[in-house]
């Protein structure tokens, strides 16, 4: 199984390669014969890729411990389930579990493209193939996961236990997942240079499509990181600007900048340029992520070992950016924009401000991110950045942000007079003014808080605003409420499937806010039969039980808590110990309420019966998890397609205008 | 039993790169739409002029744009999709019926 898993990762690499030769061909000699060539040899890679998959997976599960990546991955005591997440648990396997992921994604893209963009896919199918052969040349020759040890071990060494959770089931792939499908954006606006057709918006539509799927599936993917954090790695908090989350965040970043701006392009034929730069630079930051987390030189406490594979990646971003940029200026002058600014409010100009605060934010991460390398070349002294500087910084950048995102989406396009700006924004600015000074009475003393809620109430407003003047100007012709609140964002789906995504934002901002503001933490040491508060909730250390594991020990507290009077129930903290690695791992025990977490978690048992506890309590915690369906709702509504009938309100009759006039021929 | 299937799971991409060239399946084919095209390239002018229009109407209608803008934006757009029609070359009766729709596209106008 194994030998044929080897033959179908050599037959994808062959495939691949044929498919970016050949589809380049297709484009450039217009051979529609060879680009269908080219496209259908691309469409066999995914199957011949999930043949590898299967035969490794296959291997995890009957214990093949002769497969070097399986011995060092697993063992015989690991649960079966769990293979699934060993496949990917390791450098080889997950860059395999990449190139199978995106196999599938292109395929589905270069399907939809050929018949939306016709002239232009074979182009992009070759910018495609050529990601897809980078990633099957590093697994063949780099980091096989199929290779076999010489000889066959009797166990393996088992994966990781940090990672033996449910919590990996969803988070590693989404997180993968949406950092390679930023290639989808890119190879379609490349192809479309390439290809000589993108000064007339050809690809827009498309970009825009792929760019927020790969958005959704970034984001999905920093959500779930930050919710595995927070509720499994048991240290009390979710975000740490690690190098490895900045490497996520740092995409997210400019493709948020990107889905925002080429709404700008397909409405006004502006900022050409601009997107493309844009795409450009979030692949650039992609292929950085998998640099940071290929073991390059950037200590993080988790990305995979430090191996060469990380400058490797480097290497390839380096000459990724170089072509991109040639390709760009070599087709400078086709991306002039069809109309500049007619005023400097509108929501052009909104979008703009809001695309160089991305930027910002993301090139600042980006320098507090490799910053270890570069003062270690230049004084050959490691110095590295931490959380106070990344909050001091893009803290104040990212409430501006929100406060942009309450006001762009009103301003109208074009241009908006005083008189519009007055309808728009006197409620928001009247509430937002409203909040500052109650937040002040009751008894609010930071700043920074008292901004952040001021902030995040003018983008609520502004949204709330628009959803019941919509309504209400569909009720007042006849509609019922909710057939007139449904049937308005049915009919401007983009536009309100973006307010739906920025109450999420806020929902996020003012969860960030509260907990990063008003965390209480205390460490205390107790022996069982304890009590300690901590704010409003007692808890009481009843006992401590041990309890045995083929590969770990877990010692479990017992806590009984209430909140303030009122008797909430028992909390198991627990501390496990894996012998065979080394390692301990603490699991916290959370108590969550719409207004707070009250979150447990242990440090250490002594043997004299005493044990150390982190207790903390987190403002609205949970207000950012509930934050992720609403943006994927959100999202999705954006997405969702045009009826019928609005798609055919739009079109033009049959008319003789030239079809062929690149005059390309048979 | 391996050579056998080896030689099965190279056998599939092979037909599935060689039948197109052999075939001329997509030659055989009308060519399609060029997305670069003219008559393309109107299309999506054409759009993006209605979304204007509807977009403007639609502000007017919940009250978030004065007068004076949303008249301005209005005739901003109707130059747009007029400029579009002139391009085309279509009989007069049908660009009657076409700027027709413009002004009844927003789904409010149609109210009012």
């Amino acid at each position: 199984m194994v030998e044929l898993g080897q033959i179908a990762l050599m037959l994808s690499f062959m495939m691949a390669t044929y498919s970016t030769v050949v589809g380049f061909a297709g484009g450039m000699l217009n051979g529609r014969d060879l680009a269908a060539s080219a496209r259908w040899g691309f469409y066999s890679i995914c199957p011949l890729l999930m043949l590898a998959t299967a035969s490794l997976i296959y291997a995890f599960v009957t214990n093949d411990f002769s497969v070097k990546y399986v011995a060092e991955n697993s063992n015989i005591a690991m649960p079966k389930i769990y293979a699934w997440v060993a496949f990917y648990s390791g450098n080889a396997g997950s860059l395999l579990y990449i190139a199978v992921a995106f196999s599938l994604m292109a395929g589905i893209t270069i399907r939809i493209l050929n018949s939306k963009l016709p002239y232009t896919s074979p182009y992009a199918l070759g910018v495609m193939s050529m990601v897809l052969l980078f990633f099957l040349a590093v697994i063949l020759f780099l980091a096989n996961p199929l290779d076999r040890h010489p000889i066959a071990l009797e166990d393996g060494q088992g994966m990781n236990p940090l990672l033996i959770h449910f919590g990996m089931f969803i988070h590693p792939p989404f997180q993968m997942l949406g950092l390679i499908s930023v290639a989808l954006p890119f190879s379609i606006a490349i192809g479309a240079l390439l290809a000589g057709r993108g000064g007339r918006d050809e690809w827009v539509d498309q970009g825009r499509l792929w760019g927020m799927v790969s958005w959704l599936l970034l984001t999905t993917g920093l959500l779930l990181g930050a919710w595995w954090a927070y509720t499994i790695l048991g240290w009390g908090g979710y975000w740490a600007w690690d190098p490895v989350e900045n490497s996520a965040l740092m995409p997210w970043l400019a493709m948020t900048a990107f889905v925002h701006s080429i709404m700008v392009q397909k409405r006004r034929g502006m900022f050409r340029m601009w997107n493309m730069v844009l795409i450009i630079v979030a692949f650039a930051m992609a292929q950085m992520g998998m640099f940071i987390n290929r073991g390059g030189p950037v200590p993080s406490v988790h990305s995979f070992a430090e191996s060469t594979m990380g400058w490797v990646f480097l290497a390839v971003m380096a000459v990724t950016l170089f072509i991109s940029l040639v390709i760009f200026i070599f087709r400078f002058d086709t991306l002039k924009s069809r109309s500049g600014l007619d005023s400097i409010i509108s929501r052009e100009s909104a979008f703009l401000a809001q695309n160089m605060l991305f930027l910002l934010i993301a090139f600042i991460t980006l320098w507090g991110t490799i910053f270890p390398i570069l003062s270690e070349a230049v004084d050959e002294t490691t110095m590295t950045i931490g959380q106070p500087f990344f909050n001091k910084v893009n803290g104040p950048l990212m409430l501006l942000l929100v406060f942009l995102m309450g006001i762009g989406p009103v301003l109208p396009w074009r241009k908006a007079g005083w008189g519009s700006i007055n309808r728009m924004l006197r409620l928001p600015l009247i509430v937002s003014c409203l909040v500052f000074l109650l937040s002040l009475i009751s008894g609010i003393r930071e700043y920074w808080v008292l901004i952040s809620f001021a902030i995040c109430s003018v983008s609520l407003v502004t949204v709330f605003q628009e959803l019941i003047r919509g309504s209400k100007s569909r009720h007042s012709h006849g509609e019922s409420w909710g057939r007139a609140f449904f049937s308005l964002i049915g009919a401007n789906r983009p536009r309100y499937g973006g307010y739906v995504v920025h109450l999420s934002i806020i929902m996020l901002a003012v969860g960030i806010t509260a907990s990063s503001f008003y965390d209480v933490q205390k460490d205390v040491v107790m022996r069982p039969g304890d009590s300690e508060v901590l704010g409003k909730y007692t808890f009481k250390y009843l006992e401590v039980s041990e309890k045995s594991y083929p590969d770990r020990v877990e010692e479990i507290a017992k806590f009984e808590v209430w909140s303030g009077n009122k008797n909430i129930g028992y909390m198991y903290p627990y501390r496990a110990f894996y012998p065979e690695f080394q390692i301990a791992a603490t699991k916290g025990a959370i108590h969550s309420t719409i207004l707070e977490d009250f979150y447990l978690v242990p440090s250490e048992f002594k043997e004299d019966g005493q044990a150390v506890f982190r207790v903390l309590v987190n403002p609205l915690v949970s207000w950012m998890w509930a934050a992720g369906p609403v943006l994927i709702l959100g999202t999705l509504i954006a997405l969702s397609p045009k009826n019928r009938t609005q798609r055919k309100r739009l079109q033009l009759p049959n008319v003789n205008v030239d079809q062929n006039p690149l005059r390309i021929s048979e | 039993m391996l050579v056998i299937s080896a030689i099965i799971i190279s056998l599939i991409p092979a037909v599935l790169v060689a039948y197109p060239i052999i075939r001329k399946i997509a030659s055989k084919s009308p060519f399609p739409e060029d997305e670069s095209s003219l008559k393309a390239d109107l299309e999506r002018r054409w759009e993006s002029a209605l979304e204007g229009l509807r977009h403007a109407e639609l502000e007017m209608s919940v009250g978030n744009v004065s007068e004076s803008d949303y008249l301005w934006l209005k005739q901003v757009h109707m130059t747009e999709a007029a400029l579009v029609l002139k391009t085309l070359e279509i009989p007069d009766k049908e660009k009657g019926f076409l700027i027709k729709q413009t002004s009844l596209d927003s789904g409010y106008e149609e109210d009012n």
